[in-house]
């Protein structure tokens, strides 16, 4: 899961509550609505097995690849929620958590504290709340979004370019140009696909996107960024109301 | 005078029987997860699909038993590997070709979406949960049992077990969604890694060995690109480089250098282990380490 979003996202004290629910940048919120994320975080069903109290030891920080090269501290993480310091897990979610490349390295924690995991948490308050970090660091990354949500793979054969796999050398040209005869060639029939890691049936994928209905993540999106949102429920709506999921929009 | 002292002193859980020889005390082990997804099911709250024999019987890292399966499985393949490495998951289906091994590569399977949740955070625990369960009951309804391709989903795969089975709330989430589409709630009893077959597998692998590869050197990183989390359910071996690494790579490695001693002295279980045979139909002999196969 070494999947690093370490941008470095905008910093603490630039981002302001809007009465849809939804943080910009802007003004300080007030301390009621750092309140009400801070108790989003502390109220996830995870979160009583991911903090037990720490001893400030440092052995998260001294396993951490991201406190190597960011200003950022598992210990600092896991000591803001576990004193309850509303202000700093604020400026933590507007910062530092896009600075962790979820390694979970700091799951030797002696005290089987998991910050990794609290900053699981609180990325997903800030995705779900439309914090301006949120948006920041997740800028660019939408196109994966929707390759994952739309065909329920993440990595297709038809990402491989020139421009973005500059290290493959004159390969990557070769084989972006030959793509569907290289897929066609392989053996497992599943692999001949040039748009999804492999061949995902259509009953399969509207399932897919049923669960995204129903467990709020298309909200999510929405929050995050509306077109990609209006794009995912063109793809999805057709599928599911054939299927007799009438979900409306 | 020197003060006499007397404080009872626990001495460690498992003294090392002899200089250089390393253990766990199976005291340190964590709580045992597949016990309660068979509570679970007593109580009639999900499915636990059942190992398929024949199987292999292995030693996890507190010296719990854990079976894999030989064949009968059903391929949860992997976006990096099927997008951009390929010649992996084919390679994985040619080795159970060679060895005669049935298996199902389904078009009625998704990613574990986990990689892109750790990237972006634009999912929750409940999806999650979702996506890992439709796709267990999509195996069972086939009959066959999960082979997990991919070190993510397998790390996450049994993070999304414990969640289930510490949180009833989220049980009752998944079931929900599940019984919408017409799915059973379903955990397989194991969860099983492809890298834990080969390492079931590599006493019939090196029979069929025709380069010679003693001289390549190997090197893998396990936490990365075998257990990813939740290491206390890895194949730890006290034959292999005395149980102080999961013995899957290494051992495997061991194996195809002919030279190299494969168990410790006076063990003879690599001899009986490489006797394996699974074309009787039940199951194979033990493998070095685990004592016992049913
Ligand atoms: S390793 Fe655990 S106890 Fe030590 S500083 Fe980090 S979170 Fe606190
Ligand atoms: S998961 Fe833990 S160790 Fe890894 S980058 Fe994040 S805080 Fe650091």
């Amino acid at each position: 899961m070494a999947t690093g979003t370490g941008t470095g996202a905008s910093s603490a004290g630039l981002a302001r509550a809007t009465p849809g629910g939804s943080v910009e940048r802007g003004a300080e919120p007030p301390f009621e609505e750092k309140l009400r994320l801070f108790n989003e975080v502390t109220q996830d069903l995870r979160f009583p097995d991911y903090l037990y109290g720490c001893y400030e030891c440092g052995i998260c920080v001294a396993v951490c690849p991201s406190a190597r090269f960011y200003d950022f501290s598992p210990r600092r993480i896991a000591q803001a929620v576990a004193r309850e310091d509303v202000e700093l897990v604020y400026e933590q979610m507007n910062r530092d958590v896009w600075e962790c490349s979820q390694c979970f390295s700091c799951l030797r924690c002696p005290r089987q504290n998991n910050p990794g995991g609290i900053v699981t948490i609180m990325r997903e308050v800030a995705v779900k709340n439309g914090l301006h970090s949120a948006k920041e660091a997740l800028e660019g990354y939408s196109r994966i979004i929707y390759k994952i949500m739309s065909t329920g793979t993440q990595v297709s054969p038809d990402m491989i370019r020139p421009d973005a796999f500059p290290d493959w050398g004159p390969t990557a040209k070769e084989t972006a140009d030959n793509l569907e005869v290289w897929r066609r060639a392989m053996p497992p029939e599943t692999m001949h696909t040039t748009s999804s890691s492999w061949e995902v049936d259509d009953k399969t994928l509207t399932e897919l996107y049923l669960i995204w209905h129903l467990t709020g993540v298309l909200d999510m999106i929405k929050t995050l960024d509306e077109s990609l949102h209006m794009i995912l429920v063109d793809v999805m709506e057709e599928k599911l109301e054939e299927a007799g999921y009438p979900l409306g929009g | 005078m020197p003060i006499p002292i007397n404080i009872p002193v626990k001495g460690p859980a498992a003294a090392p029987s002899r200089k250089g020889e390393f253990r766990r005390s199976p005291d340190d082990a964590p709580e045992d997860l597949r016990a309660m997804a068979l509570e679970l099911e007593a109580k009639g709250e999900w499915i636990v699909q059942r190992v398929p024999e024949p199987y292999v019987e292995v030693q996890t890292k507190y010296g719990k038993a854990k079976k894999i399966p030989l064949q009968h499985t059903w391929h949860h393949k992997s976006c990096g590997q099927c997008g951009h490495i390929p010649g992996y998951s084919t390679s994985i289906f040619w080795l159970h070709r060679k060895l005669g091994l049935e298996y199902n590569d389904p078009r009625d399977q998704t990613s574990c979406t986990a990689w892109n949740y750790y990237a972006s955070a634009t999912s929750n625990s409940a999806a999650q949960a979702a996506v890992a369960m439709r796709n267990f009951a999509a195996a069972y309804e086939t009959g066959y049992f999960p082979q997990i391709h991919c070190a993510t989903s397998y790390g996450h795969y049994k993070e999304v077990r414990s969640e289930l089975i510490h949180h009833k709330e989220l049980r009752d989430q998944v079931r929900d969604v599940l019984k919408k589409m017409g799915k059973p709630l379903v955990i397989p009893e194991e969860i099983v890694h492809y890298s834990e077959w080969v390492y079931a597998v590599r006493h019939e692998i090196a029979k069929r060995q025709v380069l010679d590869l003693r001289n390549i050197t190997a090197t893998v990183h396990p936490a990365c690109h075998y257990y990813k989390l939740v290491s206390e359910d890895a194949i730890y071996d006290p034959d292999v480089y005395g149980g102080q690494r999961t013995a899957i790579v290494t051992g495997v490695a061991r194996r195809s250098a002919p030279r190299w001693r494969t168990t410790r002295p006076g063990s003879t279980a690599a001899a009986s282990a490489s006797a394996t045979s699974w074309s009787s139909g039940t199951s194979p002999a033990p493998s070095p380490s685990s004592g016992r196969s049913r």
